[in-house]
């Protein structure tokens, strides 16, 4: 069919065609193709949507040499549960308390999400959701590792992370002291 | 719409992050935010996108059956540490992350942004107070200094329990004897206290944990009837000056206290390293300085004075004295600040503001007002308040 339409006419139905879609293909470092939701993927990610609003999207898979196929996978699994997670009156109240919340607890469903990926995954998690400026997934990763040392000796945090540690004795007592500055530093 | 590159885009992300946390809510890249038909935001994957997820899968559960996987923490850049730190819930937990790995602590100490932030996000809790007021029935018989804590709080019993097990809120350090906390001039965590018995002062920080004995090369405490104080029948006080510069505020040198003596109608002040009770410099002592009408006695007592650090100048504030003493702690200057009629005879303190402006605050028992001082000589903006 489009051989029998000119140049120019083929050429704006692609464009048509483009800006009609509904999602974003996205390619992996070890070139691995995801589709996402135009929508999710600009409202979740400042990169994303600063690249859509700039047209430098690829139809072909818009090259994340950064970020590997496992957990470009998460960021888009993300991306899907988020936008089917949020019903109306949810996003209302969500985007309100954003304004004065620091911090916004984890919902269950993001609980749940980030609870199932290994050390892994989650490290390359919360890299994928910095490079792609994805506020709301950044800060539930590093909440997620911020829990793993919450209530935790020194010598438990080492294992959980599997930290050797490097301190000696005189230096651990002088942090003790040196204690105050988390309180009243400058 | 100005395309973003990914580096600014990113940039952007983290300084609006940043002013998240600081409750300015800035967007650069608004979109719609209607809730929008699940139907709309299902994504369209192909059989082989499907197979190649299923895998992934397989693979990554595999993965994480291993404690240590491939991927340590340490491979995550110090901006992505420092904001898991920010999640955590408490002072306490920071300070014994810091404690598992020497790199995470000079990540924490190299960025006081990091360290405001921080703050901001986890506001110290007031865990008690100390007083000295031999009146009171609350100072134990015996020790005239007594730390009275506060009701635990809700959620901050990490914080309390590490400030009560790392903390020496019943001052065992000193040497035994009747000291008393110096008020108003406890600053950054540090109480001044005195001793009258061994005419001797000290300053120590009930939230670390010091040695007993004699710090190595240096005192603990200053012995008053060691200094040249060739004027006698006077008094001091004492305040805690904070650090020289912001650079070098955990260096120990900075640490120092000035002591402001008074006798006469003559003031002199002296600045002294925390830690050696030495004098700092050459130029941290003044001479004699001669201050007009400063009142030797009020109503028949010595008066009762009390010097507070505020922006790099002590404050040397007298009741019933209509002047303020300011001493410029770099420049060892004497300045007096005449003060309006309406507050000469009240009861003043010295702050600062919220946003960092020193102000005197009086009150007559019913009023409180706020003064704020200015560098015009008639620029004293005035504001009364109901109190």
């Amino acid at each position: 069919m489009e051989v029998d339409k000119g140049k120019g006419e083929a050429e704006e139905t692609r464009k048509v065609a483009e800006a009609d879609r509904d999602t974003v293909t996205l390619k992996s470092s070890d070139g691995k193709l995801f589709e996402v939701s135009k929508e999710a993927a600009a409202r979740l990610s400042t990169v994303l949507a600063g690249m859509i609003a700039g047209g430098s999207i690829d139809d072909n898979g818009t090259d994340l040499k950064q970020i590997g196929s496992e957990a470009l996978e998460n960021v888009v699994d993300y991306c899907n549960k988020h936008a089917n997670s949020i019903p109306s009156a949810a996003l209302i109240s969500s985007s309100i308390s954003f304004n004065t919340a620091p911090f916004k607890e984890p919902e269950e469903w993001e609980r749940k999400f980030v609870d199932r990926l290994s050390h892994d995954a989650l490290f390359d998690l919360v890299e994928a959701a910095n490079f792609l400026g994805m506020e709301r997934l950044l800060d539930v990763t590093c909440h997620k590792i911020s829990e793993m040392m919450k209530g935790k000796s020194p010598d438990q945090i080492r294992e959980v992370f599997n930290i050797k540690n490097d301190y000696t004795k005189e230096e651990l007592e002088e942090i003790r002291q040196e204690l105050a500055w988390a309180f009243y530093d400058d | 719409m100005p395309v973003m590159t990914r580096s600014q885009a990113a940039a952007a992300s983290r300084r609006r992050d940043l002013e998240a946390r600081r409750g300015v809510h800035v967007r650069t890249v608004v979109r719609s935010r209607k809730p929008r038909r699940a139907a709309d935001v299902v994504v369209a994957r192909s059989p082989e996108e499907v197979k190649k997820a299923a895998r992934s899968v397989r693979r990554r559960r595999g993965n994480s059956k291993a404690t240590a996987g491939e991927r340590h923490i340490s491979s995550l850049c110090d901006d992505l540490l420092l904001q898991i730190f920010l999640h955590l819930p408490s002072a306490a937990t920071l300070v014994r992350a810091a404690c598992a790995c020497p790199a995470w602590r000079r990540g924490m100490a190299s960025s006081p942004d990091f360290r405001r932030r921080f703050r901001s996000l986890h506001p110290s809790p007031l865990l008690g107070l100390f007083t000295s007021d031999a009146s009171s029935s609350i100072v134990a018989a015996g020790s005239p200094t007594t730390f009275v804590p506060t009701l635990p709080h809700d959620g901050d019993d990490d914080l309390a329990a590490a400030a009560v097990h790392g903390g020496d809120l019943s001052l065992t350090s000193l040497p035994a004897g009747g000291w008393r906390v110096i008020s108003n001039s406890c600053r950054l965590g540090n109480l001044l206290l005195h001793n009258r018995e061994v005419q001797s002062l000290a300053v120590i920080n009930p939230m670390s944990r010091q040695p007993t004995s004699e710090c190595e090369g240096g005192r603990r405490v200053l012995d008053l009837a060691s200094r040249k104080n060739t004027l006698g029948g006077g008094h001091f006080i004492g305040a805690v000056l904070s650090s020289q510069d912001s650079s070098s505020s955990s260096s120990p040198s900075s640490r120092r206290v000035m002591l402001v003596d008074h006798a006469g109608s003559k003031m002199k002040a002296t600045i002294y390293s925390m830690d050696t009770w030495e004098v700092s410099s050459a130029a941290a002592v003044t001479p004699w300085v001669d201050v007009p009408a400063l009142p030797d006695r009020v109503d028949g007592h010595a008066p009762h004075g009390v010097a507070v650090e505020l922006n790099g100048s002590v404050y040397y504030v007298l009741e019933n004295y209509g002047h303020i003493v300011s001493i410029d702690t770099t420049t060892m200057e004497f300045a007096v600040i005449e003060l309006p009629e309406c507050v000469s005879r009240k009861s003043l303190g010295v702050g600062e503001t919220k946003d960092g402006t020193t102000c005197l605050v009086y009150s007559d028992g019913r009023d409180v007002g706020v003064l704020m001082h200015t560098r015009e000589e008639d620029g004293d903006a005035h504001g009364l308040r109901n109190g």
